[in-house]
């Protein structure tokens, strides 16, 4: 015991001593890209960030400009589809508009060399804390490109609501949305597997090997487990017509996922 | 069958040893299983932007059939249990809620409806009884095969309906799932990497769904036959180890 105290005791000096000469990380190391693809590739100027000190649930605007360098590296991929957003540590804030040369962009675009291009992105904080923000080009062949980084401070507490109006004028929470329906389905199937599982493994396990090489396996499987079968099989596929039916009348009307490439 | 075969005496041992057994095989088979969906369906199983009707079921489906498959045809053929493909099921569903909890909504901050998983019991418990009624895996990899394949969407269709509802956003028509993937931040996951059905007038025929499904189970039936010779060439020394006892 005495022994076991002393490890431990040096065991956590150890992570202490590294914990407080360890320098804090506190960027995106965006000067860690290669030279010739941060100096060649997407120049971002006058970038401007409209306040760093919000509280959750506000929004913050970064705008600013970047440029497609026509001399581009010989090393990379000609540039293909792009896509702007933000280099943040997750989900910390919300993109809630994307905009490029005053046109709204959700997905992926081809933009061109040699031309410049004006942006806004609308953040909005989610997660108090302080955060190192940057706009962020993603080239398809290359990867992400970061413009300069900013500190955002979000302030306010832990609950965060996130609504958004469908299309039949229904209103929901992104943040919460169909959790009930999600945790139920999967409990409810889980319980079917677990039933399964436990009607079995209440058996003997191991020992069943024996049968098997002693030629006697086919009597292994007795009319019980047959019934059990049959009603665990039906009780099955009930919960799946069930479930699609059932969903089917809930949410009437869907479309496929959007892709937008243009 | 327990009574008069010799083993009476041992009845205390044996449940020790079946749950150890049963303890290693979890951990094992939650590894085999993860790995399997992170590797070849990680990104359609993360994120509900991905879970589209044409890439999300083929791919899904068939790779985390693999290991059921093998695990079935090791239950099975070693000690006649068909309880396989539900044990497999089950395991990687409760090791994804775990990294989806833990991992996703605890490190990551991602809202748990925006990373849901897929899930695959149904179908293993249809697999695993169509192995039992049929006693053949041939049957077994036609009749469930095709099956663990053709029901997988109409199964996730139950969670998945709700995030395909249309939305108007800032003028453009997206799914609540596309607004899900542009609002919330992942940095090394540019938008034009996500792999799915891209919107067009086809994309708005329903019997699409009906194609896939029948795609879906065609090509379970082949990944069932990889995990089954898999799980064959695992088992091998089984038998051999029990005969010289």
């Amino acid at each position: 015991m005495g022994q076991l105290s002393r490890a431990a005791t040096g065991v956590a000096v150890v992570l202490g001593v590294l914990a407080a000469w360890s320098a804090r990380t506190e960027a995106h190391g965006e000067a860690a890209q290669d030279a010739f693809v941060r100096t060649r590739t997407v120049a971002f100027y006058d970038v401007q960030v409209a306040g760093t000190e919000i509280n959750s649930g506000e929004t913050v605007a970064i705008t600013g400009k970047f440029f497609l360098l026509q001399e581009w590296p010989s090393g990379a991929d000609k540039p293909g589809l792009m896509f702007l957003t933000v280099a943040a540590p997750g989900p910390v804030m919300l993109v809630q508009e994307r905009w490029i040369n005053g046109v709204f962009t959700p997905g992926s675009v081809a933009l061109r060399q040699g031309e410049e291009y004006e942006f806004m992105l609308t953040l909005r904080g989610r997660r108090p804390g302080r955060y190192h923000v940057h706009p962020m080009l993603s080239i398809q062949g290359i990867g992400p490109l970061l413009g300069p980084g900013t500190w955002i401070t979000i302030s306010g507490g832990s609950s965060f609501e996130n609504p958004l109006t469908l299309w039949n004028g229904e209103t929901i929470d992104l943040e919460t949305f169909t959790l009930p329906r999600i945790i139920i389905w999967h409990v409810s199937v889980l319980a079917l597997g677990l039933s399964w599982l436990m009607y079995w493994i209440a058996q003997p396990i191991l020992r069943r090997s024996r049968w098997i090489t002693s030629e006697a396996g086919d009597r292994l499987i007795t009319k019980r487990d047959q019934m059990v079968s049959i009603g665990l099989g039906l009780l099955t596929v009930t919960a799946i017509i069930v479930g699609v039916l059932t969903t089917r009348a809930s949410y009437p009307h869907t479309i496929p996922h959007q892709v937008i490439k243009s | 069958m327990a009574e008069g075969n010799g083993f009476e005496g041992f009845r205390a041992l044996d449940r020790k040893f079946d749950l150890m057994f049963l303890a290693s095989a979890l951990f094992l088979v939650i590894a085999g299983m993860q790995v399997t969906l992170t590797l070849w369906s990680g990104d359609w199983d993360f994120w509900s932007d991905w879970k589209d009707r044409q890439w999300w079921p083929p791919i899904a489906a068939s790779v985390n059939l693999v290991v059921p498959a093998a695990l079935q045809y090791i239950a099975w053929s070693q000690l006649r249990l068909p309880l396989g493909a539900t044990f497999a099921a089950v395991a990687v569903a409760l090791a994804t809620w775990l990294t989806r909890v833990v991992n996703m909504w605890g490190w990551a901050y991602f809202p748990i409806p925006f990373v849901w998983p897929a899930t695959f019991i149904p179908q293993a418990l249809l697999l695993d009884c169509t192995l039992m009624w049929t006693r053949s895996f041939l049957l077994t990899s036609i009749l469930g095969g095709l099956l663990w394949g053709a029901l997988f969407y109409p199964i996730n269709w139950v969670l998945l309906a709700p995030f395909v509802q249309p939305v108007e956003y800032y003028g453009q028509v997206m799914a609540v799932a596309d607004v899900q993937g542009f609002q919330y931040v992942r940095t090394q996951t540019p938008e034009y990497a996500r792999l799915i059905e891209k919107g067009a007038l086809r994309a708005f025929v329903e019997e699409i769904t009906v194609v896939v499904a029948f795609f879906s189970g065609f090509v379970s039936l082949v990944a069932y036959w990889f995990g089954h010779l898999i799980g064959r060439y695992v088992c091998w020394p089984i038998p051999v180890f029990l005969k010289r006892m």
